[in-house]
């Protein structure tokens, strides 16, 4: 029984002594430190959703924002890893601490604000509705009757814009855009809600098949995402996107994957 | 560090009920429709003739082999391609049908073989038909055998159930992801889905305790 109570003291203290060095890492948490000491940049990027981010036929992730993480790494002089998570996965990975940035087509806004931290913008994109152009669907209000279907990939503003814009259209939910697009492909839905520079990228694909309705209903700030509270992270990968967008290095990116030029760096292009 | 806060979930929960009572729908239809199928699968599977065993064995390795999650991309999408167009309700529970029913027809096949031959010419030798024979003395053994594993699948089919939110069905993991995007607290609506799935599990599971308990008590004295 002695021997018992002495064995059970001693796993407590080193339960205790363990918790508090886990506390003092936390309080002194610097996440470049961690990305130098390690080597990599941990980057979480989600698949399925061209020409953003997408998983290649090699099985290596590619796209702009896989190209922005690799042109980040490089800049810190550190490797990419890359970690595909989903829509939800874009807020969780870095509150959970499994990657130091997002890079995903990621919207900074007000309300993931107070979960996240955000860079400034490198891209400044819209939302479209995306439609076959042999739909009888002309316009947004044409679209807002109870026969037509409208997907859209889950999230906050998305859903608050359909809500809004097409009341009376049936919603159908998925987790990648690339569902939406699909499902309007194969006639499940009529119309996808979704980024438009994504959606002029589908419509230059296969010309003459899809066909974009009038209006833009959405200014989204695409930024990098990183964990709250490191001030310090924050300044130098924000310092860095300031360089990128001024360098000319973000136009050649973005041509190189969607085709045109940045859209949102007409001021700041050299 | 992560700040847990169930408290954001609150304002959610309302929406809970509905999601919970399509989860519950989906389920308990894929559990009957699959019973049908697997039971009349099994014994196609164990027929003696040819075709009909062939058709079984290899609709039970096409659907047993293929993921859950594949079928319902499968249903939904490639079936309208070639311009079958099932609703997204409908493609979750075909899918869901397809691979349950598969392997209802292995547990029910497991359950018949393992009847003695003995058994059939004992019954036989009675002079008892087919039917009364099926009736009176395999299936009660049968029912017996299989009711653990059949337990077994009917937790897979409601834990299944979660990948009809792929293509949206508004069940509970489309409640989660949904809630999740809203808030922002991934991990408190991964574990208040999380309960729910083993909460209803249970429920399915005890049930299923009490339906047996029920029909297969010893017979009374006459």
């Amino acid at each position: 029984m002695r021997k018992i109570n002495i064995l059970l003291a001693g796993m407590l203290a080193l339960i205790m002594a363990g918790s508090s060095a886990l506390s003092a890492k936390a309080q002194q948490s610097n996440i470049y430190a961690d990305v130098k000491s390690r080597g990599t940049l941990r980057i979480a990027t989600v698949a399925g959703n061209p020409p953003y981010s997408s998983v290649g036929t090699d099985g290596q992730p590619t796209g702009y924002d896989v190209d922005i993480g690799k042109a980040l790494a490089e800049a810190l002089g550190v490797k990419p890893e890359f970690i595909i998570v989903d829509v939800p996965g874009r807020i969780a990975a870095l509150q959970t601490n499994r990657a130091d940035v997002t890079i995903a087509n990621f919207t900074a806004t007000t309300q993931r604000s107070t979960a996240v931290a955000f860079s400034r913008p490198y891209v400044v994109v819209g939302s479209v509705f995306l439609t076959q152009d042999a739909s009888p669907v002309k316009t947004v209000e044409d679209l807002n009757n109870a026969k037509y279907k409208v997907a859209y990939a889950r999230g906050a503003t998305s859903e608050q814009t359909t809500a809004a814009v097409v009341p009376n259209a049936q919603k159908l939910r998925f987790d990648a855009n690339n569902d939406g697009i699909l499902a309007v492909q194969s006639g499940q839905a009529d119309s996808v809600f979704m980024d438009s520079l994504q959606a002029a990228a589908v419509v230059a694909k296969e010309p003459g098949k899809y066909r974009i309705l009038p209006g833009n209903f959405s200014y989204e700030e695409i930024s990098i995402g990183m964990p709250t509270g490191d001030f310090d992270w924050w300044r130098i990968v924000d310092g860095w996107v300031a360089q990128f967008n001024a360098s000319g290095e973000n136009n050649k990116l973005f041509k190189q994957n969607f085709g045109f030029d940045n859209p949102s760096l007409k001021g700041d292009k050299p | 560090m992560y700040q847990f806060n169930l408290h954001v979930i609150l304002g959610y929960l309302h929406l809970l009920p509905f999601a919970i009572g399509m989860t519950l729908l989906i389920s308990v239809q894929t559990i009957v429709l699959s019973l049908a199928i697997g039971m009349v699968g099994a014994i196609c599977r164990l027929s003696d003739n040819l075709l009909l065993r062939f058709l079984a064995g290899a609709y039970v390795e096409v659907f047993r082999n293929i993921p859950v999650l594949v079928l319902v991309y499968i249903v939904f999408f490639g079936m309208a391609q070639v311009g079958l167009r099932v609703s997204n309700y409908y493609s979750g529970l075909i899918a869901l049908t397809l691979n349950g029913s598969a392997y209802m027809t292995e547990i029910f096949r497991g359950g018949l073989i393992a009847i003695p031959r003995g058994q059939y010419l004992a019954g036989e030798s009675q002079g008892m038909t087919q039917l009364q024979l099926y009736r009176y003395v395999i299936l009660p053994q049968v029912i017996r055998i299989i009711y653990s594993p059949i337990g077994n699948q009917f937790i897979a089919i409601v834990i299944g159930s979660s990948l009809a939110a792929v293509i949206g069905v508004e069940e509970v993991a489309n409640w989660m992801f949904s809630v999740g995007n809203d808030t922002f607290r991934y991990m408190e609506s991964f574990l208040v889905a999380g309960a729910v799935y083993v909460a209803l599990a249970q429920t399915i599971n005890v049930c299923r305790i009490i339906v047996g308990r029920t029909l297969m008590r010893a017979p009374g004295p006459r």
